[in-house]
């Protein structure tokens, strides 16, 4: 083996000029090979970890109202997001708003978007780094967003505050929609203003979370959308996400109320029960009710509508609490008749699906609230004409899923609010498809410009198995065998490509470096988003540039098999006879 | 019966000679807001936006309340004449005919990039989601004023349900016949957002219908909306107008 090693080794320093030149054309095709694969690498790695975990997280929990898309909270759920933390693999949960808005500034409006952000988050020195790298401040600090002297604070980018003629230290005012559909307009304070890293990051106007709550009329105890940024992204989004999905099974919905007539009331629990058509006939004829089962009806335990003097027909108040801003959250409901409940659900009054709800979703949540025990009591009967706590959606695979999901989550067949659970790889199928088609296309320039390396290769191997012929013949005489001439001739290969591969990593590795330093004007450009700060990303990976050394270095071989084999095949007496 | 209908409304009108209940006004209100026939109308729409001068919209407007349909086939500009909209009970969806698609329209989705929303086409009762404000002695905020020199009514509302388009509401109702001359939108925070003007009645089916609006956007100064209804018709329309087929036939 040494022998063997040693001629190769002699070959190619022997035939230097051949050598250089097939080393050469080697090199610059492993050169091309690692910068079109660590930019497409760098691409990926800048959309999803600049621009997708901003944009949708890694997993991410969205919520919406009772059909509205675009009503981010879960009322009084707050509290799971300390449960969904706790999972294995999640790096870190976030609560995210973001609202579409109109932004008035002194000069122009613009749209944009209302973007919180947690200030109360303990970041690693890592996680800050990559902060100031994507928002880097021109003027005023993110700190800033918490300055207590100010109504609310706003940061924006730089070009939207040119647009909208707006600087540090001026009003700015901004029009939205709050989670219950209200037209609000708020003042803000713009008290910093960054310079985006990408486009994507031109729109965001951000302000802290705290203040967009109150803004948005949310409380604590609301849950809005959830971004998990996880360890390993790629490997555990799918099982994190699925892991999340179990942990967010709904239970059936409860509520405590107060059914008033005349001048009297009583304390129960209520259940929403369903009202389409199948549920209307199914209830209608389990329960015998004298009213026909539709919206705006309830049902009452008969001890309850004895005590109030009701009959079935006449119209009962019915009251949960308080709204936010104080209002008794009260709804009125025509009594379609009266039940016995089983045991365990004494007291449970079944109710239109869409006034309870809709009242779950109104009113403050208090703590002790429950009625959870005498609906699953009453489920035992009643089974799926229950309302659920929110609806569970299933997960989607692609952005195509996701598209017709968000479309059945703004159908209004929703009564109860609807929950999804997502990864980026359905939010980012595009982004994905993008690094594929990159990927495919790099690939295929790659291996048509490494045949061409290779015919070259091809040619001057059976070049040099002609010209060595007769130096065969004498290696045959003297004992070596066809196997070891064939292992010489691919072992001369294999090192030659070995070293031009090694030798055009570097350069790739030169060039790249040379490549992100410079700077390229793309403000406004669409392209600016596959770029930071106008700088252009390479991210080679040992183990991927490794392949590609390897994947060189085995098309060397296998070009070289051929050659080898008809110099391996050649017989002695014919090789020493021969002469050119 | 719509001549009864039109006596008790004059009835009511001439019920409040003096200062009248906030509570009724509301109700007088209401029962003008909403359509007891079917009414086809032509729609004209025209948007002032500050350096962008004005834009024409233009359609025509099918109303059904029986059954809570409209259709509205957009007649102008002319990138939108053939679109259109159906609504039916509890479903909404736009048709491009471009691609010959109807496309189902989410309650809080932009309706052609402007301001309206699907859930803005979902009618309720005025006087479920309102009643009059009441300042610290529990009187209502309802006082005479005028309105162009014309007396009128003012009255502050609030609303009573947590989702509706704006918190608080002002209206000016004329004080000879109780129609609504100006209102005005409120934030939460109490910030004006929008005003409407009601500047020309016309009689129609023993009903006043307001002919002409003008919509003034208080947060992005200069924005206006001139509103002008023509070729007002009351009753019935045919059922097949209230189908995706009818609507996709008028773009042929």
């Amino acid at each position: 083996m040494k022998t063997l090693l040693f001629f190769a080794l002699r070959n190619i320093l022997r035939q230097k000029s051949r050598a250089i030149l097939l080393g050469t054309a080697m090199a610059l095709g492993t050169c091309f090979l690692v910068i079109a694969g660590s930019f497409v690498t760098g691409i990926s790695q800048t959309l999803f970890d600049r621009v997708m975990v901003y944009v949708a997280g890694h997993v991410s929990v969205l919520v919406g109202d009772r059909g509205y898309q675009y009503r981010p909270a879960l009322r009084g759920e707050a509290h799971l997001r300390e449960r969904l933390a706790q999972l294995p693999h999640v790096r870190r949960v976030q609560e995210t708003i973001g609202i579409v808005c109109r932004m008035v500034g002194s000069k122009k409006s613009d749209n944009g978007i209302l973007i919180g952000t947690d200030l109360s988050q303990k970041l690693t020195e890592k996680e800050l780094a990559e902060n100031r790298d994507n928002f880097p401040m021109v003027a005023g600090s993110f700190l800033d967003l918490a300055r207590p002297e100010l109504d609310v604070p706003a940061i924006l980018s730089r070009s939207k505050a040119e647009y909208l003629g707006v600087k540090v230290g001026d009003p700015l005012s901004v029009r939205f929609q709050d989670s219950r559909g209200r037209n609000q307009v708020s003042h803000l304070v713009l008290v910093g203003i960054f310079e985006p890293s990408n486009s994507f990051m031109d729109a965001p106007l951000f302000v802290s979370m705290d203040r967009l709550k109150t803004l948005m009329d949310m409380d604590s105890t609301d849950l809005p959308y959830l971004y998990f940024t996880l360890e390993d992204p790629q490997k555990n989004a799918i099982p994190v996400a699925d892991s999340i999905r179990r942990l967010l099974a709904p239970r059936l919905a409860a509520l405590p109320v107060r059914v008033a007539s005349g001048g009297s009331f009583r304390d129960a629990f209520a259940a929403g029960v369903k009202t389409d058509s199948v549920s209307r006939v199914r209830l209608g004829s389990q329960l015998k009710l004298p009213h026909e089962w539709k919206p705006g009806r309830i049902v009452l335990p008969r001890d309850l509508a004895d005590a109030l003097h009701v009959v079935p027909g006449d119209t009962v108040k019915v009251s949960s609490g308080f709204s936010h801003a104080g209002d008794t959250v009260l709804d009125r409901a025509e009594v379609a008749g009266t039940w016995v409940p089983p045991p365990g659900a004494e007291g449970l009054a079944l109710w239109d699906e869409n006034a309870f709800q809709a009242q779950r979703s109104f009113r403050s949540r208090l703590p002790g609230d429950t009625g959870i025990p005498q609906v699953q009591s009453a489920a035992k009967t009643l089974d799926t004409l229950l309302s659920p706590e929110w609806t569970l959606l299933p997960r989607t695979r692609t952005t195509d899923d996701v598209r017709d999901q968000m479309r059945k989550v703004g159908a209004r067949d929703w009564k109860s609010p609807v929950v999804m659970v997502r990864t980026m790889y359905e939010t980012g199928e595009m982004i994905l498809k993008l690094a594929s088609a990159l990927n495919i296309i790099t690939l295929v320039a790659v291996l048509v410009l490494l045949l061409v390396v290779l015919t070259g290769v091809v040619n001057s191997l059976r070049m040099t198995v002609r010209e060595r012929t007769r130096e065969i013949g004498t290696l045959r005489s003297l004992g070596m065998q066809a196997s070891q001439v064939r292992a010489l001739f691919l072992m001369e290969t294999g090192l030659l490509a070995l070293f031009s591969a090694v030798a055009g990593t570097v350069i790739a590795g030169a060039i790249m470096f040379g490549l992100s330093l410079l700077t390229f004007k793309v403000q406004g450009n669409p392209l600016s988003i596959l770029m930071v700060r106008g700088h252009l990303v390479f991210v080679p990976g040992i183990l991927s540039t490794i392949g590609q050394i390897l994947l060189v270095v085995g098309m060397a071989v296998l070009a070289a098999w051929g050659p080898s084999g008809t110099a391996a095949r050649l017989n002695p007496a014919d090789a020493l006879r021969h002469h050119e | 019966m719509k001549k009864i209908l039109a006596i008790l409304l004059s009835m009511a009108f001439s019920a409040f000679p003096d200062q009248p209940d906030g509570s009724k006004i509301l109700k007088v209100l209401e029962t003008n807001e909403s359509l007891r026939d079917d009414v086809h109308a032509t729609v004209s729409l025209t948007e002032t936006r500050p350096g962008q001068g004005a834009k024409l919209i233009q359609c025509e407007y099918y109303r059904r309340d029986s059954d809570k349909s409209f259709v509205i086939a957009m007649t102008a500009p002319e990138s939108d004449r053939g679109n259109g909209y159906l609504r039916q009970g509890d479903h909404f969806w736009m048709y491009r005919q471009n691609t010959r698609t109807f496309q189902h329209i989410n309650r809080d989705e932009s309706i052609g990039g402007s301001d309206a929303r699907g859930q803005d086409f979902e009618s309720r009762p005025l006087t479920q989601m309102y009643a009059p404000s009441k300042d610290a002695k529990g009187a209502e905020l309802l006082r005479a004023d005028t309105i162009g020199g014309v007396p009128c009514w003012r009255l502050e509302v609030r609303a009573i349900v947590s989702d509706v388009d704006y918190p608080r509401k002002t209206f000016w109702l004329r004080q000879d016949n109780l129609l609504l001359a100006k209102d005005q939108s409120f934030s939460t925070s109490g910030s004006l957002m929008h005003t409407g003007y009601y500047t020309k009645y016309q009689p129609i089916a023993g009903r006043q219908v307001p002919m002409r609006q003008v919509h003034v956007d208080e947060v992005e100064k200069g924005n206006r909306t001139l509103v002008d209804m023509t070729g007002m018709v009351v009753g019935r329309l045919d059922a097949k107008i209230f189908t995706k087929a009818w609507l996709e036939s008028r773009s042929k």
